[in-house]
């Protein structure tokens, strides 16, 4: 223990040694670099002469002092005075030299550095602090050894005392290995040899489970093979569903397959509608359900007759059934019955059909009513229709007659020709109303809007003074148009003018209308004439904007008029390329506005009316030979159509009915038989059956004001080479002989022509 | 893009032929008339967007159909274009303080007409 403590100490007296002799070397280290520092400093405020230098030069002045302080002790007493004296010298030495320069004698100042005296302090100051340095470091060698010999000493005792502690333990450890150990071992040795034979068989069980695995996944595998098989059956077994499903209803009876106990289990879709049952409340339900009820009992009995001697029953060789509606309705069935066996058991396919006519009969009834109801209303708007377009002519012509005498008769035949042309036009649109296949032809005549306004004015001034509206008119097209021809379908624009200008002035509810005719600009570079017609009234509501130019829509119901006048328009107009279109009128009313095309004379592309002659010479020669019955009953019309033909033909003779027309007929004098078809004793059509049956094969030509309908078949029917609507013009009649002859007729008359 | 309604007021027939030209393609409703009357009574029916106007009109100044028509339609606001042949600022002045919009001095350019309706037409 002594030792120990000894060794401790001399331990801690050598490292103080140690640390001593590293503390003094880095002192006086720290001293030289010091010194250096100072010598720098000094140095370099000699060469550049800035004081910045001399700020290192006092920095390490001033630490020299405390440093040397850290060292005294360090030294002997003699090393240490030296040292002092040394540093003063170089404090001295340097602090001289820079006198001399602050004086300006740089020269000296540098003369005296360079003398080596500074290296000379500085040699001197190194060569003591080593011999001060040396003395340490033999101090801490000096302790250093005596360590070495304590240590040495302290292993000797340490070892002397583990071989006695080593004895002391060996004993009960060979006690131990002997009989504890080894035995130990042993088992451990019989524990390993029992463990690897328990691994094996682990392995085994392992290897046994693996292949178990790979088995249990190749059954996975099947399975899911089975699986997908079962699917596709599915599907296949579904489509083939559909596919049956699609054949069981596409059979246009009513299908009804039931099992052997007559439930039913499937039908079609024309057995819902036989019935009036869906198939969800048939499906699982007896067949009798669709049977009266006093004949259940006798179904009952007759379907196990069947089962047990089946036989197949074609459609109609049965007895007839009644089957039950589930409306109640009883209805007369044809059946027929097929018995096959499905995987399902025996099942039974009823096929049933409705004989009984009654409901197809219902079905056209009601059909017809409603086709009726549909005429009936065309009927309606027609003879509305007759009311609202034939009043304004009828009216002027009734007008004319009153109030001229004849020489303004002839003076104003150009607007009466006019008036009678639109009341015919307008006898013409009844007929395309009841048949709207034949469309109205599109005409082109030349006009200019001056001339179109100012019509349009005549035929409205009458409801303007009864209705008491403020009529105003402006044309404000650009004045080079104002004289100028255009073209255009007249008859339609006029009406259709006409037709919104008389809607406002009644239907508005306002005071004042207005009508100008201007030019719309199209986006497309076409221009248009335009007719805006505007009133101050209430404007057409909301709801019924829709439906303004549909058939029979009005806008007010207290308006006499079909309403067919809007409808009518607009499709007229739309025919000839132009638009009738509605808006609120700015600052309250209805605003209409119909536009067509501005098509000049020349490049108009609509079809010229030709009325004047052909110049044909042949034609005239034929008429000129022509000799003509003219059969008509109305006196006037008779007296008119000859004073019509004279002077076209060579001549015109007359009868007043069907039967003095067959008595005068002469086919070796007449070319040509003109006949009216309604007339007493005898008619138009009675008359031509009766010549054509009698051998006659010349012309005949009906004229007739039925130009609706049927009528006007008839007269074809029975011979008629062509039928004409009256009134007869020269034209026309002119134009009709030229059919004739196309037709082949006449050939024996320009013979005779030729032969004159 | 809307169909303006627009009336010219222009008594030369030259004049309007000019701005036939100019306006086609525009979708503009257009009313031609020639006097200080017919300006204010189609005005008063129309309603209209814009209004082309000359200044020296047979019955009367265009000034006096501007201040007119900028009364009767107010609700409208009309944009009245004055295209005149006049040089005269005060003329001009009083055409603007009459609710005229903006001036052109003839001739007439075709190109700045389609622009301002265009514009109109847009807004």
């Amino acid at each position: 223990m002594l030792s120990l403590v000894k060794l401790e100490n001399t331990r801690l007296q050598n490292q103080q040694a140690l640390l001593d002799a590293s503390n003094v070397r880095s002192q006086i280290a720290q001293l030289q670099q010091l010194l250096t520092d100072r010598e720098t400093g000094q140095r370099g405020y000699l060469v550049t002469g800035s004081p910045l230098f001399l700020q290192p030069y006092f920095e390490a002045e001033a630490s020299i002092d405390e440093v040397l302080t850290l060292l005294e002790g360090s030294f002997d007493a003699r090393a240490w005075s030296r040292l002092n004296e040394l540093v003063d010298g170089q404090q001295a030495h340097l602090q001289e030299t820079i006198e001399l320069a602050d004086r300006g004698d740089t020269q000296t100042a540098q003369s005296l550095t360079m003398s080596g005296r500074g290296k000379a302090i500085m040699d001197e100051v190194r060569s003591i602090a080593l011999d001060g340095l040396s003395r340490y470091e033999v101090k801490s060698v000096e302790t250093g050894k005596s360590l070495q010999n304590w240590t040495l000493a302290l292993n000797t005792l340490l070892y002397l005392s583990a071989l006695v502690v080593a004895f002391l333990i060996l004993l009960p450890a060979i006690f131990l290995q002997r009989n504890i150990v080894r035995p130990l071992n042993w088992l451990e040795i019989q524990l390993q040899k029992f463990a690897a034979a328990e691994i094996d068989k682990v392995d085994r069980v392992q290897t046994r489970i693996d292949e178990i695995r790979q088995f249990s996944n190749r059954i996975t595998t099947t399975a899911a093979a089975l699986k997908k098989t079962e699917l596709d059956l599915q599907e296949t077994t579904n489509r083939s569903h559909d596919y049956l499903s699609g054949i069981i209803d596409a059979v246009p009876d009513a299908l009804i397959i039931t099992d052997d106990q007559a439930h039913i289990v499937r039908c079609n879709s024309d057995t819902e509608s036989l019935f009036g049952y869906s198939q969800s409340e048939l499906i699982g339900q007896p067949v009798e359900i669709l049977l009266p009820e006093d004949l259940r009992v006798t179904h009952k009995a007759l379907r196990e007759e069947f089962l047990k001697k089946p036989k197949d029953r074609p459609m109609g060789s049965g007895p007839r059934f009644v089957g039950l509606a589930k409306d109640g309705t009883r209805l007369p069935l044809a059946i027929s019955l097929n018995l096959f066996a499905s995987s399902e058991g025996k099942q039974i396919i009823l096929s049933l059909r409705d004989v009984s006519e009654i409901r197809n009969t219902q079905r056209l009834l009601e059909k017809t009513v409603e086709d009726l109801k549909d005429l009936e209303t065309k009927r309606n708007q027609i003879f509305g229709m007759v009311a609202h377009e034939l009043r304004t002519p009828v009216a002027a012509i009734s007008m004319m007659a009153d109030q001229h005498d004849d020489t303004e008769w002839l003076r104003d035949r150009k607007s009466l020709r006019r008036t009678v042309n639109d009341l015919l036009n307008t006898i013409d649109d009844m007929r395309l109303v009841i048949n709207p296949d034949l469309k109205r032809p599109i005409r082109s005549e030349a006009f200019t809007v001056q001339e179109l306004n100012a019509s349009v004015a005549a035929n409205v001034a009458s409801i303007v003074s009864s209705s008491g509206v403020q009529y105003e008119q402006s044309n404000a097209i650009p004045f080079i148009f104002k004289e100028a021809e255009f073209r255009s379908d007249t008859y339609r624009v006029r009406v259709a003018i006409t037709n919104i200008v008389k809607n406002a002035c009644l239907h508005s509810r306002g005071t004042k209308v207005w009508m100008v005719s201007r030019l719309y600009m199209g986006r497309d570079g076409q221009q248009y004439l335009e007719w805006l017609v505007k009133d101050d009234g209430l404007g057409i509501p909301e709801d019924q904007l829709d439906r303004l130019f549909e058939a029979g829509e009005r806008g007010d119901s207290k308006a006499d008029g079909s309403g067919l006048g809007l409808f009518i328009s607009k499709s007229w107009i739309e025919e000839i390329g132009g638009e009738i279109g509605y808006q609120r009128a700015r600052g309250g009313g209805s605003s209409f506005s119909i536009r067509i095309p501005l098509l000049s004379s020349i490049e108009s592309g609509l079809t010229e009316i030709k009325e004047t002659d052909d110049g044909n010479d042949l034609l005239d020669s034929v008429l000129a030979n022509l000799n003509i019955l003219l059969v008509e009953d109305e006196t006037m019309l008779r007296m008119l159509g000859q004073k019509l033909l004279l002077p076209l033909v060579h001549d015109v003779q007359v009868a007043s009915n069907g039967m003095s027309g067959l008595a005068d007929f002469d086919p070796e004098y007449h070319d040509l038989l003109l006949t009216d078809n309604f007339m007493p004793e005898m008619s138009g059509v009675e008359l031509i059956s009766k010549l054509r049956a009698s051998g006659y094969s010349g012309p005949i030509v009906g004229v007739t004001a039925a130009t609706i309908g049927e009528q006007s078949q008839d007269m074809l029917v029975a011979g008629a080479d062509i039928v004409l609507p009256k009134p007869l013009t020269k034209a026309l009649f002119r134009q009709t002989v030229a059919e004739l002859m196309a037709l082949g007729h006449f050939e024996r008359s320009t013979e005779d022509g030729t032969e004159l | 893009m809307r169909d303006l309604e627009l009336i010219i007021v222009e008594d030369d027939p030259i004049s309007q032929s000019v701005y036939l030209d100019a306006l086609v393609g525009t979708g503009c409703h257009t009313a031609f008339c020639g006097s200080v009357a017919s300006a204010v009574s189609l005005s008063s029916m129309i309603f209209p967007d814009v209004v082309i106007m000359d200044l020296g009109l047979p019955d009367g100044s265009g000034v006096e159909a501007i201040a007119n028509i900028r009364g009767t339609c107010k609700t409208s606001a009309p944009y009245i274009l004055v295209v005149t042949a006049s040089t005269s600022s005060a003329q001009h002045q009083a055409a603007l303080e009459a609710g005229a919009k903006s001036i052109m001095v003839k001739p007439i350019v075709e190109g700045e007409i389609r622009r301002i309706l265009a514009q109109l037409s847009d807004s």
